[in-house]
């Protein structure tokens, strides 16, 4: 891990509200990942991984949970709500291992940096949130190694395919912000520009009170 | 197909046969899933050993077309309070909800003229009488909102349904249930059924608020008082200052509940007093129905419907001699209507196991290479009744999962309803929930009218309807009002021979019977789906088909 994440972490941390929000990112991101191991589980024919997966699904809907009632604690409202479960569909069984894998690789250093900025900052409990989970992700870490060297003719290859896809959804997700910045500024210009129409609507479709006519009848098109 | 709001689902007809019904958070395992039901359909299809080329036709629930207007529409008419919410819409609209349709298509990999549109008060009517056992009847859908309307009045005979009357926004029973549901730090569009519970544990005294709010006319059609909602300008909350100016501050967003909070009280006479206004204006609206179709049957439909405590009130006062109701009435359920009213076919539906399977082989052998244990049964209905007798809780896996929200006895958590202890036990540690809302009742029909108000009709076997208990034997399945969410089951229901031996090894009649679901899930579809809910359930076993399962 690098100086700039470290220090990128220490400023992220250094309110109780931000350790908050922090909490519930993580703890998104761990429903997340859950369910996109359970619903690996699922579509993973061979037992073994397929009951790897879901002891993975087990591990990382405790750490939302454990993640949520810590932002609970520090005034969050503790809702989880995740979207997930798509990823090995997407991505077919070598590279969705790979890509977990280095998933979990990048949380150990992160939980580690986050572990050592919290206890300096004094957040004790917090801190042992990150440490109590590590165990656990460096599992995550080394069985899907182990199942990506038994899966891929070519695990390095995969390695670097799954490296290079979650760059391209970082600039996805980059773009995608800005578009959204770009859209809601047009559509607020859009909406000021509108009001005369605002105005002209109330006159021609005013709101409506009581029975309006029936339907017409018609089948679907 | 219904979806792109919440509660995607899809149902499966195939030669003018209902196959299969299916909500997609049972296959996505995102509760209340908003997106398109891609996955219920394909698990459908694979069931009946389909692909979606098989497919000749797709009915979407609703009219995309029709929805962007509205939204454009009332955007522009509550100038210049629709500002902060308009991009969102926008957004929505033209990133998803427009090309719904296309995404369909896409999704399914079959050309774009096969999918078609339909109107989503329509297909609420269509989900509640072409399942309904009735040959004719009047139909009453009520929900937050379809394209332009909130509220239907129908009338159905054989399989053509035509239209009375309905009603526009803002004048919408659901989106006033959903401004309190905000009100109430609960989340809108989920957590209305927890206001329904807390009901039970309130006296009316808001109730002139709520008249004032919900005014009714002769006709049965009423008018909503737009000032103490907020569903365009904030629609994640749903309520504005007003209606904290008139029932007092509003709840923390996900607080946790306590009966001993000095606020409880307040909360729950707010929701007695709008459930008693919802009462009232649904009978108004019943009764007008009845005056105008002159009907003996009525089908109820629309998120609204899934409102036990109000379909109970209709059936109670209402002019009808029957009333049925769906087991997945809310938005869900427009898939079905639109595939049966597409296709103009009928299918009375006698049970709620139209989803997928769980397979007991593969969980066998994920079970035993997880290292649990495993062992196979010789007479499942036996071993289970001992457990429950012993006063054991025990997750109940049978069949194809339920269509619609409830658990109706196909994935459940069963346990002795005698046992409050346990039920406590359960309420705090295996199915957390609010400390208000008590578990639902299940029994046989030939025991029911001993236990419960009346006697079981079409509606109790799917639990969208709620009696009076006459005793105080079942307290872990009773509200404090005496009124109990119960599900009748007859001799062909997986739990009936249950039920029976229970009552031989213990000598009652009732069961606890609560969906099989964590907290936040949905309920268990598949093996994979039962086995993490073990894990995260230890010491609680369970029963797949023969196969006893335990940690
Ligand atoms: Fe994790
Ligand atoms: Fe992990
Ligand atoms: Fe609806």
């Amino acid at each position: 891990m690098d100086l700039w994440t470290a220090a990128a972490s220490r400023l992220s941390l250094r309110s109780p509200a931000r350790v908050a929000a922090r909490m519930s990112a993580f703890a998104r991101a761990e429903r997340g990942s859950q369910l996109d191991m359970l619903l690996a589980a699922s579509q993973t024919q061979d037992l073994t991984l397929a009951s790897q997966f879901l002891r993975h699904a087990h591990d990382e809907s405790r750490h939302a949970r454990a993640f949520a009632n810590r932002a609970r604690e520090l005034g969050e409202d503790g809702w989880i709500h995740a979207d997930g479960g798509r990823l090995l569909r997407q991505l077919g069984p070598a590279k969705f291992l790979a890509f977990v894998h280095q998933g979990e690789a990048r949380a150990i250093q992160r939980f580690l940096v986050i572990q050592d900025t919290l206890t300096q900052n004094g957040d004790t409990r917090s801190a042992a949130i990150f440490g109590a989970l590590l165990d656990d992700e460096t599992r995550h870490a080394s069985y899907t190694r182990t199942a990506l060297d038994s899966v891929a003719e070519n695990p390095a290859a995969e390695l670097r395919n799954a490296r290079r896809w979650s760059l391209w959804q970082g600039y996805r997700r980059l773009t995608a912000s800005t578009a959204k910045g770009l859209h809601d500024a047009g559509a607020w210009l859009l909406y000021l520009s509108l009001f005369p129409l605002a105005f002209w609507l109330r006159w021609v479709r005013p709101v409506r009170s009581g029975w309006v006519e029936s339907a017409p009848e018609r089948g679907p098109q | 197909m219904s979806g792109g709001y919440h509660d995607a689902a899809a149902a499966l007809v195939v030669d003018g046969v209902l196959v299969g019904a299916l909500q997609e958070e049972r296959i996505s395992r995102i509760k209340h899933d908003p997106g398109l039901p891609i996955g219920a359909a394909l698990a459908l299809l694979a069931q009946e050993g389909l692909s979606p080329q098989d497919v000749a036709s797709v009915f979407f629930h609703e009219d995309p077309y029709a929805h962007l207007e509205r939204v454009l529409l009332w955007s522009l008419r509550s100038f210049p309070k629709g500002l902060k919410a308009f991009p969102q819409a926008m957004r929505k609209q033209l990133g998803s909800d427009l090309w719904v349709l296309d995404s369909i298509a896409e999704g399914l990999g079959i050309p774009r003229g096969r999918i078609h549109k339909g109107e989503h008060h329509r297909s609420h009517a269509a989900s509640a009488f072409l399942c309904s056992p009735f040959e004719q009847a009047a139909i009453l859908t009520v929900d937050g909102v379809g394209e332009h309307h909130s509220t239907g009045l129908w009338q159905g005979q054989g399989a053509q349904i035509s239209c009375l009357g309905q009603l526009e926004l803002p004048h919408s029973l659901g989106l006033l249930w959903a401004g309190v549901t905000g009100w109430m730090g609960l989340a809108v569009n989920r957590g209305e059924h927890e206001v329904m519970g807390l009901a039970a544990h309130g006296q009316p005294r808001f109730s002139d608020v709520f008249e004032r709010w919900l005014t009714q006319s002769e006709d049965g059609s009423f008018e909503v008082d737009p000032a103490p909602l907020a569903w365009l300008s904030d629609p994640e909350r749903g309520f504005g200052p007003a209606m904290e100016a008139a029932l007092g501050p509003a709840r923390a967003f996900n607080a946790r509940w306590s009966l001993q909070d000095p606020d409880f009280q307040l909360r729950a006479d707010v929701a007695a007093s709008l459930q008693q206004r919802t009462n009232e204006v649904l009978l108004g609206l019943a009764t007008a129905l009845h005056e105008r179709t002159a009907s003996p049957n009525l089908c109820v439909a629309g998120g609204v419907a899934l409102n036990c405590r109000a379909i109970a009130h209709i059936q109670a006062h209402g002019p009808f001699e029957q009333v049925f109701v769906q087991p997945a009435a809310g938005d869900a359920g427009g898939a079905l209507g639109a595939v049966l009213s597409g296709l103009g076919i009928r299918a009375p539906m006698h049970h709620a196991a139209w989803g997928v399977c769980c397979d007991a082989g593969r969980a066998q052998d994920l079970a035993t290479e997880l290292g649990m244990k495993v062992e196979r049964v010789e007479d499942p209905v036996q071993r289970a009744a001992a457990h429950l007798a012993q006063g054991q809780a025990l997750a109940w896996v049978k069949g194809r999962c339920e269509w619609g929200p409830r658990g109706l006895g196909n994935r459940a958590i069963l346990a002795s309803a005698a046992d409050e202890a346990l039920g406590v036990r359960l309420s705090t540690q295996v199915k957390p929930r609010a400390p208000f809302r008590p578990f639902a009742p299940i029994v046989s029909n030939t025991s029911f009218s001993e236990h419960f108000e009346g006697r079981p009709d079409l509606c109790t076997p799917f639990m969208t309807t709620l009696r009076q208990s006459r005793n105080d034997l079942s307290p872990a399945t009773t509200h404090v009002d005496g009124s109990a969410r119960v599900q009748s089951v007859g001799p062909k229901d997986a739990l009936h021979e249950v039920l029976a031996a229970f009552e031989k090894e213990s000598g009652q009649s009732v069961l606890l019977n609560t969906s099989l679901n964590g907290p936040g899930d949905p309920a268990v579809a598949r093996e994979t789906d039962a086995l993490a809910w073990l894990m995260a359930h230890p010491g609680t076993p369970m029963l797949i088909d023969d196969l006893w399962i335990q940690t």
